[in-house]
């Protein structure tokens, strides 16, 4: 694994917590170990990874010009999964994202 | 940013006077009283959030007048979105703390006037936008927890402040020169005052024409020479004082820690002063300040509520009654009116509109409607939960009474619920519901933002009547006679 790339993350405030998504980067990282995640504020970043923890996903989005994958807790990029699979899906397509770079 | 532990470390560096129970207490030691400690714990989660990734896309934002990163509760909203976000940053905290966190009144505070001293400059000339616009780059800066101070004494309601016979049961202006004014009277009901850095004055009513000394905005430190604080006390207090369980919420209290606040000849230096005098601002000074604090109880109670409706839930299921229907039901009943709480607050913030400052401001009607559901389903939330609880939370031995090496082991046979839960888990959930369903906590819902009745006038100002009568006049296809 490239162990160059770089995950920007940056989280909703966590009002209505329908999923643990302090538990879900826990697991991206413990899956990742070769990736960086950094805060989304720290700019340098290849994919930059929004954890909503609710559906209605209120996260600002920073004005980051890369790929960004959109997490809440019922969907990934707006297509619907069910909330226990949600960490097996978001590292699918973090999967996806490394083999296309 | 201040930490929470840079906040509390500030606080000891001032030179407060606070009375607790006749006794003033050493300013350095104020934060450790068992009275106000949980207070300071709560108001430092404002602190502490806002620098976890987790909670900070509610708990930060960028100042639109220095574009740095600042605490939410120091920002001038700029947005529909902005206000929407100060509701689930409440929300979110009151999750965390169970209880009132103070730092919203400032944060009200500081809002109104950014937008009443803009129009009251535009059409009087006055300068006093600018002034509050370096008070603001001061708070951004420094972070300080403000707090707002609008409530006065009121002596005798049914008589204007000139004609009580007291004429400082109302704040007013008892001196000026060159270098500020003298202001003397009293603030009531002062949320977090003793654990802010400042307070921010404003007038309790619209004042009329001959009632000038009363119109008066300033920002006066909470240790100004001539500041005393009388802390009020509580239900329960002094369990406070004996060991963790009984408090039920020992970390960080119930409600926010309200104290008489008297303003003996204190001095202000102009620059200090948003106010002075422009009586006809007054009014909309009050009301701005109304609305946006009325905007909060849906998501800071909607919070308190979350934590409620969960302790009543893990009661029931300590006590072996957590699947019947009837509990069921009423927590889903319950959750229908906390969800009904944040309903109107997130509606009031999205109907929100632009000032003429630039700033945002709440939708007044649907705030009020929020804030008088908040004076009923709260205490039917709280109705409930008591209901769920079960008598063991008014009637259950103290924390001591368990530890005592003789009967502790009766409280622990006798009042264990399902086997597999530890007697105490079962007591510290049954404070918790007794502590935040009941007394000082309750009577917070009803009359804090103002009381019911505050709201209700709201109505007939704001809800176009006559629009409604139209409408029922065209459907009952009943002509107008022609005027």
């Amino acid at each position: 694994m490239d162990s160059s790339i770089k995950i920007g993350i940056k989280f909703c405030g966590n009002c209505n917590p329908h999923i643990d998504t302090v538990g879900l980067l826990k697991k991206l990282k413990d899956y990742f170990k070769e990736i960086q995640f950094v805060n989304w504020d720290a700019w340098d970043y290849d994919v930059l990874l929004i954890l909503n923890s609710c559906p209605v996903g209120c996260a600002t989005c920073p004005n980051f010009s890369g790929p960004t994958i959109i997490i809440k807790s019922d969907s990934i990029d707006h297509n619907l999964v069910s909330p226990e699979n949600i960490a097996e899906e978001t590292i699918k397509k973090i999967d996806e994202f490394i083999r296309r770079v | 940013m201040m930490t929470g532990q840079e906040y509390k470390d500030s606080l000891r560096k001032r030179n407060i006077k606070v009375y607790i129970k006749g006794e003033l207490i050493n300013s350095c030691n104020v934060i450790d009283h068992p009275f106000i400690k949980g207070h300071v714990n709560s108001a430092a989660m404002t602190y502490d959030l806002a620098h976890n990734p987790a909670y900070e896309d509610l708990m930060t934002t960028t100042s639109h007048l220095t574009g740095k990163k600042i605490n939410r509760f120091t920002h001038i909203h700029q947005s529909t979105e902005d206000l929407i976000k100060k509701v689930k940053m409440l929300r979110m905290i009151s999750q965390n703390t169970g209880t009132c966190y103070q730092r919203c009144v400032g944060f009200d505070a500081m809002n109104s006037l950014y937008t009443v001293t803009y129009e009251m400059d535009q059409k009087l000339g006055t300068d006093y936008h600018e002034r509050f616009k370096n008070y603001l780059l001061h708070i951004q800066e420094t972070d300080h927890m403000v707090a707002g101070a609008m409530t006065d004494p009121k002596g005798d309601r049914g008589l204007r402040p000139g004609q009580q016979a007291d004429p400082d049961l109302f704040v007013h202006v008892v001196g000026k020169n060159d270098e500020g004014i003298v202001v003397r009277g009293a603030k009531a009901h002062m949320t977090g005052m003793v654990n802010s850095h400042e307070m921010l004055i404003m007038p309790t009513m619209g004042m009329n024409e001959d009632e000038k000394e009363y119109a008066v905005s300033c920002a006066i430190p909470v240790d100004a020479p001539g500041v005393i604080h009388i802390f009020g006390r509580q239900t329960n207090d002094d369990r406070k004082c004996e060991g963790e369980i009984d408090q039920g919420n020992a970390q960080f209290g119930i409600v926010g820690g309200e104290a008489l606040t008297v303003l003996e000849d204190v001095f202000v230096p102009w620059d200090k002063v948003f106010m002075c005098g422009e009586t006809e601002f007054s009014g909309m000074l009050v009301e701005r300040f109304a609305c946006y604090h009325r905007q909060n109880y849906g998501g800071c109670k909607g919070g308190v509520s979350d934590v409620v409706i969960g302790a009543a839930a893990v009661m029931a299921d300590y006590s072996g009654y957590g699947k019947a229907n009837h509990v069921k039901e009423k927590i889903n009943e319950m959750i229908h009116m906390a969800e009904t709480l944040y309903a109107c607050s997130i509606a009031c913030s999205a109907e929100g509109k632009q000032t003429a400052s630039g700033s945002y401001y709440v939708d007044p009607l649907l705030a009020n409607v929020g804030k008088h559901n908040v004076t009923k389903l709260v205490y039917d939330i709280d109705r409930l939960a008591q209901d769920i609880g079960g008598g063991i939370t008014a009637t259950m031995p103290s924390e001591s009474d368990l530890k005592n090496p003789e009967i502790g082991k009766y409280v622990e046979k006798y009042l264990k619920g399902v086997s597999t839960v530890p007697t105490e888990d079962r007591l510290r959930m049954g404070r918790l519901i007794e502590n935040m369903t009941g007394g000082t906590a309750l009577v917070e819902s009803m009359h804090g933002a103002g009381s019911p009745q505050a709201q209700k006038v709201m109505y007939s100002k704001l809800s176009n009547l006559n629009h409604k009568k139209q409408c029922a006049l065209k459907i009952a296809g009943i002509k107008e006679k022609e005027k």
